[in-house]
């Protein structure tokens, strides 16, 4: 079959602000790849990137359109990328050359070579060949190349006035093969566990690639609406499948969509969690397929909409981290400073629907980016020696996800190009207040709280874990699995059901409760320890001024023998980026109790260095996040160097460590109580520490900081429940509720629901001075009696106080 | 191809009171669904009950399945059933020929009856031909036969011996499609 010219590549050509920045970032960039450069001798004019041989092709794929684009766009200036361009073509045409050859397409004896991936080495790539067993892999691995032949395409459109006739027959085959497989394929289904909208999205990438470069194709009609139809499959609910909405062009959505890949409330789960880059895949696949149309001068194309602000802004928005990424509600097992993949998302939020968050989110991105990248020596964004950092022990490392960061920056210049500046970015604070507060994912698992300067979760599905951050989120604090509710290792291993055992990571939770309103929540759940050896009730809160409580409760229903608990799991990070001091300075100042501050360095190599320390009533880090505790069994600080698989720097603050601990049927460990206080310094622990009082007794756990009391019920029923505080204070604050005080004896009590946590402000103070018993009614009423009186009496405004 | 004889069928020869009961409702209810076969002349020694053409051959390969059971399972109480064993036995032979000259294996020329299912009237069932559209009902469609290949599969097993070469050779293959299209989808 001989080739289709492609339709010519139609840009207004704008030049902004982001554009400016980025092609200066990919300039930057371009020496690291180019140093790693190798030629091809098996075929004329080719050549390779890295080690020749990364799943998918993505390795020669990415370099190909990164080359291409600084080949011909932009203004290059060779002194500041140190590679002429005449060399940045030359490597453009001989990797395309290498990835035509090597493909499916090509000549049978043309393998990849011999590169560190061991399991795609000597192989080709385009898709027939699948080197995982078993037929969910042969789905999966086949038409993840669509990501591949998308770049691969960008970079033969950009280039076709350059390629001879053998290269532009090769690149039309390999374009058009993939749209010929998969454009009549049926999408797929799922959402729980492995969402399908991330294969649904790249399929639909890859078959539109050969719709929008080759219009004049007899097929392209076909390859056209196949490739929407899998797009629009990749961001589809249950609800979807009843809509009478009509896209642009007028068709109705539901003649197109027919598999459901998105939870009800836009969440959905891959790698066994709500994972924001899966998520992403819908958006940021949909945004790059879009991307094809602005190159060749049309419009959206129709469905361009169909979910996107649902998922967008119900959650990357709320859950957007401080330098623009996602928080992984739900931990994170790539690495934590993955951003690339989302400013594309954010872009397109941006240009296609006038986003002015999205506008500010993508600003973020590559402040960040472009931050990070300026401290590192060879222009690489991530990591300064990313061949040392392993992100699977058998074939991938860093160095191969360098390109990912720079082939989506293109992207994103690529959209200005297209599309101009687009509108202006949010300020910060207007984001913050009109994404601040509750939102719950009740199929996802998670219920959420963004503050205007911190961030709380609580997960109860998938990967059970709560966490609170400070204002820069994710550069302080990490989301490791077990966060807070920590790894309960027992010395048997539970080896019979090991990965349903909840030691080392939590796979589901029990009993779950959660109450929120607007602007905070309350969630409890049981977690099942050791094949139902242990119940660990826990109860997370968050308060009016950002702070958060955790209770922790542990009871044995066996004789059971733990090798470890890190009750309290908080995970630090403590990266190094030399013009990011103000969050990643390569060392955090940690500070147990009244110890002097300790200096905790980062960095990758050398062994694990553990410190351990006795119980301590508060902790605090740099002056970014403190912790009140209560019933706390010492406190550990792992400083991580060993990273069998890297994931940015992250060490481990247990705030409730156990070690081995035998439990016989029916023994409680002591309650724990931790208040986390997110930008708060040791002295300002110190100073709440005083005005903090833990329950001595009753039918629920409670404390009172401050003004506040916070209680968190473990009983099933809905009760009128008591606690019993002992309280030396010049003025008693009163809760809804009843109350007696008797000798600096406080006893509250209030009506709970079942399982019931959460918080009572003060609505006025006692007499400290005097026994009083009280009853404060839900309307802010205050009937009182003082030892001595007969009668209660309504006090009064002033008498509150 | 050449036919692959099955493995006996394993009798334990169990007697309970739910076999004797479910037995007498089969034997009353046989009568329903006899007065509705039918004669089909384009291949010899077929027949088919009720309208011929319902989805996914469902029909004729349920019938298939009872009859062949009530032919050889069971004391049969022809007064009860109102019709003889032996006419069970030919019309069991007869729908299992139809459905497999019918099947996506058998000729071309042979297609179902004109009944009253519109969508599958005229055609061959085994999930090759599929009336809805869009790829998703491909799927299901196709693969759906599978509730029917086991009711064919079944009354085959049971009436093996019974069959004559070509319809055994037929058989195998309705049966050996179905799982060769599907094992490594």
């Amino acid at each position: 079959m001989s080739y289709i010219n492609p339709a010519p590549i139609k840009s207004d050509g704008y030049r902004t602000p982001e554009t400016e920045r980025i092609y200066k970032m990919l300039m930057r960039f371009i020496k690291f790849p180019a140093a790693r450069f190798h030629l091809w001798d098996v075929r004329p004019n080719c050549g390779y990137f890295f080690t020749g041989c990364h799943w998918y092709g993505t390795d020669q794929n990415e370099m190909a359109l990164i080359t291409a684009f600084l080949a011909k766009y932009g203004d290059y200036d060779e002194e500041l990328a140190e590679v002429f361009r005449e060399k940045v073509h030359d490597m453009a045409i001989r990797t395309l050359r290498y990835s035509c050859f090597t493909h499916d397409t090509g000549p049978e004896d043309c393998i990849r070579v011999m590169g560190r991936t061991k399991q795609q080495a000597g192989t080709k790539w385009g898709g027939n060949y699948v080197s995982w067993p078993g037929l969910r892999s042969k789905f999966f691995q086949s038409s993840q190349v669509g990501v591949s032949i998308s770049y691969f395409g960008l970079a033969a459109w950009i280039l076709w006035e350059d390629l001879d006739e053998e290269t532009r027959q090769m690149a039309y085959n390999v374009i058009t093969d993939y749209a010929r497989r998969w454009a009549q394929e049926e999408s797929r289904d799922g959402v729980h566990f492995d969402t399908q909208a991330e294969e649904n999205g790249w399929t639909g990438l890859g078959i539109f690639t050969a719709a929008a470069i080759f219009p004049d194709d007899p097929e392209a009609k076909t390859w056209r609406e196949g490739a929407i139809r899998w797009i629009l499959d990749a961001a589809t609910t249950p609800l979807d499948m009843y809509s009478r909405r009509k896209l642009s062009d007028g068709t109705p959505l539901r003649s197109i969509i027919d598999h459901i890949t998105i939870h009800p409330d836009y969440t959905t789960e891959n790698h066994r969690v709500v994972h924001p880059d899966y998520l992403n895949a819908p958006l940021v696949f949909r945004a790059r397929m879009n991307l094809f149309s602005a190159l060749s001068g049309a419009g959206s194309f129709p469905g361009i909409e169909h979910n996107w602000e649902n998922i967008y802004g119900n959650v990357f928005k709320p859950c957007a981290s401080f330098e623009g990424g996602a928080i992984p509600i739900q931990s994170q097992d790539w690495w934590y400073y993955k951003i690339h993949e989302v400013v594309v998302t954010h872009t397109a939020s941006r240009l296609l629907f006038n986003d002015p968050y999205g506008a500010l989110l993508e600003k973020k991105c590559l402040d960040t980016l472009e931050a990070t990248q300026l401290g590192h020596s060879e222009g690489t964004f991530m990591a300064e020696n990313t061949d040392e950092c392993i992100i699977s022990s058998s074939y991938q490392i860093l160095s191969d996800f360098e390109p990912h960061v720079a082939v989506y920056l293109t992207i994103v210049y690529l959209y200005h190009m297209c599309l101009g500046e687009g509108v202006k970015p949010s300020a910060p604070e207007e984001f913050e207040s009109a994404l601040g507060g509750v939102r719950n994912y009740p199929f996802g698992g998670s219920v959420i709280k963004r503050g205007e300067r911190s961030f709380s979760a609580f997960t109860h599905r998938n990967c059970p874990i709560a966490f609170t951050l400070p204002e820069d989120k994710m550069w302080t604090i990490t989301v490791p699995p077990c966060s807070a509710f920590g790894c309960m290792k027992f010395k048997d291993d539970c080896s019979e059901d090991y990965a349903l055992s909840n030691q080392e990571y939590i796979r589901y939770s029990e009993n779950t409760r959660i109450y929120h309103d607007k602007n905070n929540f309350a969630a409890s759940a049981t977690i099942d320890r050791g094949l139902g050896r242990i119940k660990q009730d826990v109860s997370f809160i968050t308060l009016p001024d950002e702070s958060t409580v955790y209770f922790r409760r542990v009871r044995a229903i066996e004789n059971c023998s733990l090798e470890y608990f890190t009750s309290g799991l908080v995970g630090i990070r403590n990266e190094y980026y030399v013009n990011l001091p103000q969050h990643a300075a390569g060392y955090r100042m940690l500070t147990v109790g009244d110890n002097p501050p300790e200096k905790k360095e980062g960095y990758v190599g050398g062994d694990d260095v553990i410190s351990d320390y006795e119980a301590a009533p508060y902790v605090a880090l740099d002056d970014k996040i403190s912790y009140l505790l209560h019933g706390s069994n010492g406190v550990r600080y792992v400083s991580h160097h060993n990273y069998p698989k890297w994931k940015g720097i992250e060490d481990f603050l247990v705030l409730d460590n156990y070690g081995e601990v035998n439990l016989k049927k029916g023994e409680q460990l002591p309650l724990f109580l931790q208040i986390s206080l997110p930008n708060k310094d040791i002295e300002y622990a110190k100073a709440a520490y005083k005005d903090f009082y833990v329950s001595k007794e009753g039918s629920i756990d409670a404390c009172i900081l401050s003004d506040r009391l916070i209680y968190s019920s473990f009983i099933n029923t809905r009760s009128n429940l008591s606690c019993v505080f002992e309280l030396d204070r010049e003025r008693i604050p009163l809760f809804e509720g009843s109350a007696s005080y008797r000798n600096g004896k406080y006893t509250c009590s209030l009506a709970v629901e079942p399982r019931g946590c959460g918080f009572k402000d003060c609505t006025g103070y006692a007499d400290g001075g005097r026994d009083f018993d009280s009853v404060v009614l839900p309307d802010g009423t205050v009937l009182i009696r003082y030892a001595g009186e007969t009668d209660y009496h309504d006090m009064k405004e002033g008498e509150k106080k | 191809m050449s036919y692959i004889n099955p493995v006996p069928i394993m009798r334990r020869g169990h007697d309970t009171p739910e076999m004797s009961r479910i037995y007498a409702m089969m034997l009353k209810f046989i009568k329903f669904p006899c007065k509705y076969f039918q004669l089909w002349n384009v291949r010899p020694n077929c027949g088919y009950f009720f309208t011929g053409s319902h989805w996914y051959g469902a029909d004729q390969n349920q019938m298939a399945f009872i009859t062949a059971f009530m032919s050889k399972y069971g004391d049969f109480d022809e007064e009860l059933a109102g019709i003889t064993r032996e006419e069970i036995r030919d019309m069991c032979i007869k729908t299992i020929r139809y459905s497999c000259f019918t099947h996506d294996t058998g000729p071309e020329d042979c297609v179902r009856v004109m009944g009253r299912n519109k969508l599958q009237s005229g055609t061959k069932w085994g999930g090759n031909y599929v009336p809805w559209p869009g790829p998703r009902n491909k799927f299901f469609q196709s693969s759906q036969v599978g509730g029917s290949i086991t009711s064919l599969g079944f009354a085959v097993w049971i009436m093996w011996e019974d069959l004559d070469e070509e319809t055994r050779q037929m058989a195998y293959n309705a049966i050996t499609d179905y799982a060769e299209r599907w094992v490594n989808y």
